[in-house]
């Protein structure tokens, strides 16, 4: 991916965020947002590449497709906490991004259960 | 989504900023938040699609 675009992109839009940090702070984040949007897209059509090649490794290695699903699972969730949490944060409101962050970690820990679960059952037909 | 979007809300937030100036100055409080709450909404209506669409793309990439 072209680094310098986005940084570039990304450094553009807050200078310009900046000059409505006196008159009206929220066109300053609406600006922010807009940029941060246009950064995660790309970064999210980028990563269909990624998630490719990872299906066809993922084949050699054999195990079954559950398991890189659920990989695929927490990555988005996690991404789209961070994305929503971040904007909170920009916004002055830390609590309510805390409790996104919060309800972002809940989640991942109930997709990954069942990967868990599996783990507990192989050691206890080892040990048991 | 391109560069664009950035720039069309900077003209509007500049043109709002300096409408609400105005109307405060001109003694119309209610109208500049008026003015003020039409910028908001134009805006959003300029971002909500590319939400939606950002949401559906994860959805779809990330099987969630």
């Amino acid at each position: 991916m072209d680094v310098l675009r986005i940084g570039i992109l990304g450094v553009a839009g807050v200078m310009l965020a900046l000059q409505f940090k006196s008159y009206k702070p929220e066109y300053g984040l609406y600006i922010g947002f807009a940029v941060s949007l246009m950064i995660f897209t790309l970064i999210v059509s980028g990563l269909v590449s990624l998630f490719g090649s990872m299906g066809i490794m993922e084949e050699y290695i054999g195990s079954n497709r559950a398991y890189f699903s659920i990989l695929l699972k927490v990555i988005g969730i996690t991404y789209i906490c961070e994305f929503c949490s971040g904007i909170c944060r920009d916004a002055g409101y830390a609590s309510v991004s805390g409790q996104i962050e919060i309800f972002g970690k809940l989640s991942v820990l109930a997709a990954g259960m069942p990967i868990l679960l599996a783990i507990i059952e192989s050691i206890q037909e080892i040990a048991g | 989504m391109d560069v664009g979007l950035i720039f069309k809300i900077a003209a509007v937030g500049i043109l709002i900023t300096i409408l609400s100036q105005v109307l405060k100055h001109s003694g119309r409080e209610e109208h500049a938040f008026l003015i003020s709450l039409a910028g908001l909404i134009l805006v959003l209506t300029w971002i909500v699609p590319y939400i939606y669409d950002l949401f559906v793309m994860i959805q779809n990439l990330f099987e969630l």
